[in-house]
């Protein structure tokens, strides 16, 4: 196993204000405090070279997760252990092999160029001259920001800057990278961008990559397996495709025609009707499938169009969330 | 170090006029001690037994250690901020000194001024003190700068290590940091006994200035006097265990 988490803890507490200045005032005097398992008994493991993706709504105990594998959160008990090591004992030699982006938080130097951040980074991993300039060439031609490279941070775009983030953290050659919403606020383009070059390393350089996202075409596009966490607990371990497969009952299915004149005898739910177009609910276990249906209207009508539609992964994973009461 | 250093030059030169603007309200804020203090002097000769040029001995050496040590040390004297932000976080991912990367993630270079003339100061009171710097006499003066700086270091790390704590900043730091610098920049032969203590044994910065001051003017003549400044290490003791006890609970902010 080259990631095993056992009973995994961390509770932080929290104090309880009531609003109103007399409740300000009572809790400034006597302060109440209340605890939460931001992260609650959690066990899973993980091979290398694997992408896992990491769901669960906000405040679920992702990001904890995270930063207690990164080693910046001491947990309150059970084990964490990553390529051997525990990462908050053996930090020095552990974030050696790290590499970490948090969306959130720029490792860039706001006020100087892109290089320069690059510079310092190699001046604190240490990495010999020559094995840094290849992995950089390679990383700026890949995400092609050679153009970038000499304009100061605080000019960059979003998008421009989250692949010099990404950069950054991948220039000491890290066996596992983490990935802490990394495509938040990017464009349709920048996000494109993005998940072809993370499946790209992780295919070339076989590295380890935890992500956490709340965009689901991440993990459907990026990661075979998910992790669902909520209230702290890790809920559900396993392929999406199955998850789609259980919450994912029924189809739609659209006919747009033309000269129709009577409506076939099918008995999927009708949904929507005109006079140019049908929309049907197909269960997903039922005798009549969609080709059924389509072959019943073609022989009465000139079809037009046909729309399939899945149920949405968002709306998946709100169902996945609702089962979970979470 | 000097990579950090350099690229906070750079930082902070992309602002021209705010680098020049601070450097210059640096010096005026100094030049406006040293008048207030001259004009003190003026009208009443000497205080106590000591001269002006003993004053300004102390004055030039706490002022330096303030201003060198908030210079380099800008990070633990600012630490809430990178609580706050959660770029703590940041630092504890990379394979460094979690010491040195505080030090480097903020730096106030114009501050540095505020030293040099400190420096300039401390020169002339020792020409005009008739002190022969002889290579121990001029290794003493160097104790004295270090130890100085050594002593807001160790201010600075225990505010930074309350902050873990606290998350706030607290202002009872700025109290130590401030009242340290305007008490211990005179002499403290001329307060009453239980500030002597305070700064002896408990922020003890007269080790840094006053003893070695009474040494090298010739006030006595102990040579146990002339080393106290190396003393001043031990303050850093307990900073560090309390920072890195810190460090252990850090419990991050944000996403």
């Amino acid at each position: 196993m080259y990631i095993s988490v056992k009973n995994l803890n961390k509770t932080f507490k929290i104090q309880t204000k009531k609003k109103g200045l007399l409740n300000a005032i009572k809790a400034f005097i006597k302060p109440k405090y209340r605890e939460v398992k931001a992260v609650d008994d959690i066990s899973f493991s993980i091979n290398k070279g694997e992408i896992v993706g990491l769901i669960g709504p906000n405040g679920a105990g992702k990001s904890t997760t995270i930063k207690m594998l990164c080693g910046i959160l001491y947990p309150d008990s059970g084990e964490c252990m990553v390529a051997g090591l525990n990462p908050f004992e053996d930090r020095k030699k552990y974030t050696s092999k790290l590499g970490v982006v948090f969306g959130q938080k720029s490792q860039l130097w706001w006020d100087i160029p892109v290089i320069e951040s690059f510079e310092l980074l190699k001046n604190i991993y240490k990495i010999p001259e020559d094995e840094y300039k290849k992995t950089k060439n390679d990383l700026v031609e890949k995400l092609d920001i050679k153009k970038i490279l000499d304009v100061p941070v605080r000019q960059l775009s979003l998008g421009q800057r989250m692949r010099c983030e990404i950069v950054a953290s991948l220039l000491h050659n890290p066996e596992i990278l983490f990935l802490d919403e990394p495509t938040i606020g990017l464009d349709a383009i920048s996000k494109v961008q993005l998940r072809q070059f993370i499946k790209e390393i992780n295919k070339d350089r076989k590295i380890t990559i935890i992500l956490t996202t709340h965009d689901m075409t991440d993990i459907e596009q990026l990661a075979k397996r998910v992790m669902v966490i909520g209230k702290g607990k890790l809920l559900y371990d396993g392929s999406l495709k199955a998850i789609k497969t259980k919450f994912q009952s029924s189809k739609k299915l659209e006919i747009i025609y033309n000269s129709l004149k009577e409506i076939p005898n099918v008995k999927s739910k009708i949904i929507e009707q005109d006079s140019k177009r049908i929309l049907f609910e197909v269960e997903n276990n039922s005798k009549e499938t969609i080709s059924n249906i389509i072959e019943k209207f073609s022989k009465v009508c000139q079809i037009e169009d046909i729309n399939i539609y899945e149920n949405n992964i968002d709306n998946i994973i709100l169902e996945l969330y609702k089962e979970y009461e979470i | 170090m000097f990579k950090y250093i350099s690229m906070h030059l750079k930082s902070q030169l992309e602002y021209k006029s705010s680098f020049i603007l601070l450097s210059v309200s640096q010096i005026l804020t100094f030049l406006t001690y040293c008048l207030t203090f001259y004009s003190l002097y003026e009208r009443f000769g000497a205080v106590k037994k000591f001269s002006i040029y003993q004053v300004m001995i102390c004055f030039s050496i706490v002022q330096f250690g303030e201003s060198f040590s908030e210079a380099l040390l800008r990070g633990f004297d600012k630490f809430s901020e990178l609580i706050k932000s959660g770029k703590f976080d940041l630092l504890l991912i990379r394979p460094q000194n979690i010491y040195l990367q505080v030090i480097g993630s903020k730096m106030e270079l114009s501050k540095i001024t505020k030293s040099f003339f400190s420096i300039l100061l401390l020169i002339y009171a020792i020409i005009k003190l008739k002190i022969y710097l002889n290579p121990i006499n001029l290794l003493i003066v160097l104790l004295m700068l270090a130890g100085s700086c050594i002593i807001f270091a160790s201010i600075f790390v225990l505010g930074a290590a309350l902050c873990f704590k606290t998350v706030e900043g607290l202002e009872i730091v700025n109290i130590f940091v401030y009242g340290t610098r305007d008490f211990a920049q005179y002499p403290i032969g001329m307060y009453n006994r239980v500030i002597q203590i305070f700064f002896t044994y408990l922020i003890p910065m007269a080790i840094a200035t006053y003893f070695p001051m009474l040494y090298i003017t010739g006030q006595v003549t102990s040579i146990w006097y002339a080393v106290m400044p190396l003393l001043t290490l031990l303050t850093l003791i307990p900073s560090c265990i309390i920072f890195n006890c810190g460090v252990k609970s850090y419990k991050s902010c944000g996403g």
